[in-house]
């Protein structure tokens, strides 16, 4: 399974065309795709969600096939290990955690922000720079 | 086998060809879904204000 970070779905919302976006080549893999649920409130944290139906609509169809990771405890445990021992902040923690205990690589256009946490596997992204 | 498989019909000199087309998958029909998103109520500079807010939160409780 892949966690896709908040970065690649703004990454898609921002793009044009889209099907240039990385998130959207994913989507063309076989394999599962998921976000944790931090990345599903930040979209729908966004006022023009809730201001017309068609919004709202345009958002759930963009989590309708991707799996969301709740905040288990031992997701939380282990977002709490990596705050405590690395750098790293708690929404970038817990995304981390969620990749780690469901045994999932992580795809971010933002690696840099992951790159002192053990045992975790970052996807490149096809656009990287070495 | 539901209601997504369907069959592709080709015609061959005289003989007509019936063989099963690629069932239409979820994540095809997802991936069609995507692309016709508009995503004209994403406001970035709002999703980056609420991330901002919240990790201000946290630096202030230190």
């Amino acid at each position: 399974m892949i966690i896709v970070d908040s970065s690649l779905i703004i990454d898609f919302l921002r793009s044009s065309p889209r099907s240039l976006t990385w998130f959207y080549s994913l989507t063309g893999l076989k394999d599962d795709l998921a976000v944790s649920v931090l990345t599903h409130t930040e979209i729908f944290s966004g006022k023009s969600v809730w201001e017309n139906d068609h919004a709202k609509t345009e958002a759930e169809d963009l989590f309708s096939e991707l799996k969301i990771i709740p905040l288990t405890l031992e997701i939380s445990y282990q977002a709490g290990e990596f705050v405590a021992k690395t750098n790293i902040d708690i929404q970038d923690a817990v995304i981390a955690a969620t990749a780690t205990v469901t045994s999932s690589s992580l795809a971010t256009l933002n690696p840099k922000h992951f790159s002192s946490i053990p045992r975790l596997t970052l996807l490149k992204s096809p656009t990287a720079k070495n | 086998m539901g209601n997504k498989f369907s069959y592709k019909l080709t015609l061959d000199n005289t003989r007509i060809i019936l063989e099963p087309a690629q069932p239409v998958t979820d994540r095809d029909e997802y991936r069609k879904k995507l692309l016709a998103l508009k995503g004209d109520w994403f406001n970035e500079s709002e999703w980056q204000k609420n991330r901002r807010s919240l990790a201000n939160r946290y630096k202030n409780l230190q």
